[in-house]
């Protein structure tokens, strides 16, 4: 059995890449050898499962947590590394350095799953309302609502003081969900007065959201 | 093993509205999986995007709106700039002023000495105080010599000016025929 404290110092191989691509909360590195870590798992190593979990889980419980809420949100991510680790067992995965594609294929099957499952129990449901649940409720807690209804207000007076044509040009992009060229052409702009329409307006929001929360002592506003 | 690049500004709004393409969807989740900063720049962009779609849906709020997009227009905006400099100008020339009194009097005489000084008024009666009993002519020019008025001289010495005189300083100049007899000083303030 290979012990993955030589995973670990294999892992730390550059630091520069490490820097450029990660972020301090993350333990392992670009440079990690996943297939020296998919045959530790293979082999029964318990503290590859560790190295996977650490690696991943947070990514894992962020698009669940994304798409379904936080119910059973520990249970499930748990599922999916067991299906993951089970799969790496069985030779599922052919590919150890296809493991990050494979583990986000579990999630979106997961949520998939879940999701399917909620439609059908509430078709089943005789009064809908009684199931009190909907994919906006799963991400919007008191906390979430209230931060909600300050960017609301935020954009809402945003869009008070934009013109006519910087309103119809978001409306096409955010509501009709045009693509930037059909909306480049009918609205006669160039892709950059486009790209710099939409990103002036994103970054007043942003300094108006900022200073709201700021007034309101919410944090960082987004 | 790569972990695929930082997702972009515009990446994650089209990412949010579930508008991002297959391919890059897919390994914009791989890296999502292991990036920090670019889950919190996802949360601001769909957070962003849902509010915006929910805020635009909204009918526009009913009433005048005025659209001043079209100042930024170079011939608009400079023609915009001539019609504000036309009106200040005619402003400043046609401005409220206070007031004018309706009748000022002051009386001259042609010893030297400090300059009597009168107010701004509508009229100004001025008499000549050793102007003697001789009828004669009079003048009233300003500073720089142009003639403000010019008349008889009444009996008493003295003239009505039936015009407003701006602030500045006179002179008042009697005239035996085309003689100057004398010239009287004096200043409006």
């Amino acid at each position: 059995m290979t012990s993955t404290s030589g995973v670990r110092s294999q892992a730390v191989a550059n630091d520069a890449d490490v820097a450029e691509e990660m972020t301090p909360g993350n333990t392992a590195t670009s440079q990690t050898d996943w297939a020296q870590v998919v045959e530790c798992i293979r082999q029964g190593d318990p503290g590859a499962q560790e190295e996977l979990y650490a690696y991943f889980g947070t990514g894992v419980r962020y698009f669940l947590l994304r798409r379904l809420g936080g119910d059973e949100l520990e249970d499930r991510v748990h599922d999916i590394f067991l299906i993951v680790t089970e799969a790496i067992r069985n030779g599922e995965l052919r590919e150890p350095a296809r493991l990050m594609g494979y583990i986000r294929t579990v999630v979106r099957r997961t949520i998939a799953g879940v999701i399917q499952e909620k439609i059908n129990s509430r078709i089943s449901y005789s009064d809908p309302a009684e199931v009190g649940f909907s994919l906006a409720d799963w991400r919007l807690d008191p906390e979430k609502r209230a931060q909600q209804e300050q960017r609301a207000d935020v954009v809402r007076r945003l869009l008070k003081g934009a013109s006519r044509r910087d309103r119809e040009v978001l409306r096409r992009f955010y509501v009709e969900e045009q693509s930037q060229e059909q909306i480049c052409v009918e609205m006669r702009l160039s892709y950059n007065q486009f790209r710099l329409l939409k990103s002036r307006a994103k970054t007043r929001f942003s300094e108006m959201a900022r200073r709201v929360a700021g007034r309101m002592g919410l944090g960082d506003g987004k | 093993m790569h972990h695929g690049t930082h997702g972009s500004e515009e990446e994650f709004d089209l990412y949010a509205m579930g508008r991002l393409s297959a391919g890059r969807t897919g390994e914009l989740e791989e890296h999502l999986l292991v990036c920090e900063g670019c889950r919190l720049q996802l949360d601001e962009a769909t957070g962003y995007c849902l509010t915006m779609r929910q805020e635009l849906l909204k009918p526009e709020a009913p009433g005048f709106r005025l659209d001043w997009n079209w100042l930024r227009m170079p011939t608009v905006a400079m023609a915009a700039l001539a019609m504000l400099v036309l009106v200040f100008a005619g402003w400043f020339l046609y401005r409220p002023r206070t007031p004018l009194i309706p009748l000022a009097t002051i009386q001259l005489s042609a010893l030297r000495g400090e300059m009597p000084v009168v107010a701004e008024a509508r009229e100004t009666d001025v008499t000549l105080l050793d102007a003697g009993t001789q009828p004669g002519s009079a003048e009233v020019v300003d500073a720089n010599g142009g003639q403000v008025w010019k008349g008889p001289l009444a009996e008493g010495g003295k003239l009505r000016l039936s015009r407003a005189l701006a602030k500045g300083t006179y002179f008042v100049r009697l005239y035996d025929g085309s003689k100057l007899t004398r010239e009287y000083g004096f200043q409006v303030r």
